[in-house]
């Protein structure tokens, strides 16, 4: 077909859907699709593809707004005060309101189109945690009960075995959990974690997902608090938009190190939805190491950095942590923070603040 | 406040927030409280019940669309549905017990119509991905944003309004060759 006549009809099905189409030009339209059938063809297709874009923008914005209607609900449900933005379609024209949804849109419509796969490929990987967790726990019950034995014989603690792999992990909740990278804890014949006053708590790993590179683990001992109060950082469930400031703490050597950077792309490697890409400053050690923005709500955990460069780095997104760990069966599952405590305070308040939450996982390999 | 159930939905099908609040506050917390006595977690309601108000939206812009029970019915309905196929899918549960669900099929027919939905709009975004720049955010600045091509010109970069309509268009000719491809390979 003749690019004249492609744009011919493509402009023409556009306004038939809109309603621009004159009478005159209906009837010019209509003869010359009864005389072409690749013409008509074509027009259909257009048609078609041209309803679709309408229609999905509608529902994405549909599923925006539902969002922020159960937001509200269950922030009225708990007494709780919120800023209430209303999506107004006429406040739509604004520039500024425009250019948020813009970005809102885009990435709900990119993960839809993501989530599809993966969650039934996540939900099959949690499937097999379970198997090879039970493996696992045994493995370390008897370990433990060796360890125990050699103590009792020995008369003398165990000599402390150097750990030959170490990356970073934080709180999910004051009573032990914590998260980090799969790949961290993969192989660990037993995990410890070092937390700010030095002190070691051996932790196992609760479940993880490969294929995200998340596994949630929880010290052994229950009794074990990481601070005084609840966390004072909370989860954001969104993605943090393109360009927006964000900090890490982790340990790439004995000692917690800070470093600060910004979203450099929405997604990750290869396109991956369920990653940032970060321009931030990272080195082995840092894994599992938490991404906050200015607010000091947590955005991304630090999983890999590009080898060919110093500071392009990337994170898994807290939103597919959270959507990971609602596969987590409840009796295992971390009860999260909710009210985020950090934003008022300056960033070297929040930085003092974090480092009781924020520790070194130390894991042993064979 | 809508007073019959009618009205609501006509409204509901414009989008309108306002509506869409009152639905939610209303049913919400019903199945909420009943996800959460068949071994669910809030989140799973959240999701369960955003993607049933998806289904009753979808419906209620069809103007051949009566509503045969309650609102509240029909979210609820929807999301047992929805639920139990989840349970399937995870194999946690052996099968939906049809036989318990009256007008189990009714409920069948419009969630199966929205998974193909969902499925439609999966490839076009999928297309629409596969673009690449400009075309990509040339087509979701106009279909998704509202911005015009005076707009969308300044902000692409072309010299008017009509170059930018003309770039559109050759874009759109890309989109609908992968998308009628990709559901051609079917």
């Amino acid at each position: 077909m003749r690019l004249e006549d492609e744009l011919y009809i493509a402009e023409a099905a556009e306004a038939a859907l809109t309603g621009k189409l004159s009478e005159h030009d209906q009837a010019v339209l209509n003869s010359r699709l009864a005389a072409d059938p690749e013409l008509a063809r074509a027009y259909h297709e257009y048609y078609d593809t041209i309803s679709s874009l309408q229609v999905a923008a509608r529902r994405s914005k549909y599923k925006i707004m539902l969002r922020d209607v159960h937001e509200e609900t269950m922030a009225k449900r708990q007494g709780m005060k919120r800023l209430i933005i209303h999506f107004n379609p006429r406040l739509l024209r604004s520039a500024a309101m425009a250019a948020s949804i813009a970005l809102l849109t885009s990435l709900v419509t990119v993960w839809v189109m993501h989530e599809q796969e993966p969650k039934s490929a996540s939900a099959r990987n949690l499937q097999l945690v379970r198997h090879e967790l039970a493996n696992l726990k045994a493995t370390q019950a008897h370990q433990q009960k060796q360890i125990q034995e050699i103590r009792e014989n020995a008369d003398a603690p165990a000599p402390a075995a150097q750990s030959n792999y170490a990356g970073t992990g934080f709180a999910l909740s004051n009573d032990g959990y914590l998260i980090t990278n799969y790949h961290v804890v993969d192989g660990a014949e037993s995990i410890q974690i070092q937390t700010r006053n030095g002190k070691s708590y051996a932790a196992s790993v609760v479940a993880y997902e490969p294929k995200n590179d998340i596994a949630l683990l929880r010290v052994n001992n229950k009794q074990f608090r990481f601070g005084k109060g609840e966390l004072p950082y909370s989860f954001l469930p969104a993605k943090a938009p393109l360009g927006a400031a964000i900090y890490t703490l982790g340990f790439p050597q004995d000692e917690i190190v800070y470093n600060e950077g910004y979203i450099a792309s929405s997604n990750g490697f290869q396109g991956d939805s369920n990653q940032y890409r970060l321009e931030v400053p990272a080195g082995p050690g840092q894994s599992g190491a938490p991404v906050l923005n200015n607010q000091g709500e947590v955005v991304g955990i630090i999983r890999s950095k590009d080898a060919e460069s110093e500071s392009t780095t990337y994170a898994i997104t807290s939103r597919t942590l959270l959507r990971l760990l609602r596969d987590v069966p409840k009796d295992k599952r971390p009860r999260l923070p909710q009210a985020n405590r950090l934003g008022r305070l300056s960033r070297e308040q929040q930085i003092d603040r974090l480092q009781d939450y924020t520790c070194m996982v130390q894991v042993y390999k064979k | 406040m809508y007073p019959t159930d009618e009205e609501l939905l006509q409204e509901l099908a414009t989008g309108a927030r306002q509506a869409t609040a009152q639905v939610y506050r209303k049913h919400y917390p019903t199945v909420m409280r009943w996800l959460q006595s068949a071994g669910g977690s809030e989140a799973d309601a959240a999701d369960l019940f955003q993607e049933a108000m998806m289904v009753l939206f979808e419906k209620a812009r069809n103007p051949e669309f009566r509503l045969s029970c309650r609102i509240g019915t029909y979210l609820f309905a929807i999301c047992k549905h929805l639920w139990y196929k989840k349970l399937e899918r995870d194999r946690r549960m052996p099968q939906l017990d049809v036989a318990l669900e009256p007008d189990a099929s009714a409920y069948e027919d419009d969630l199966n119509i929205h998974r193909e939905r969902e499925e439609h709009y999966a490839q076009l975004d999928a297309a629409l991905e596969s673009l690449g720049e400009p075309c990509r955010s040339l087509l979701r600045a106009f279909y998704h944003q509202d911005k015009s091509m005076q707009e969308i010109a300044a902000a692409f970069g072309y010299t008017n309004p009509d170059n930018a309509k003309t770039q559109k268009y050759k874009c759109l000719m890309r989109l609908k060759k992968i998308f009628f491809n990709a559901k051609a390979l079917e």
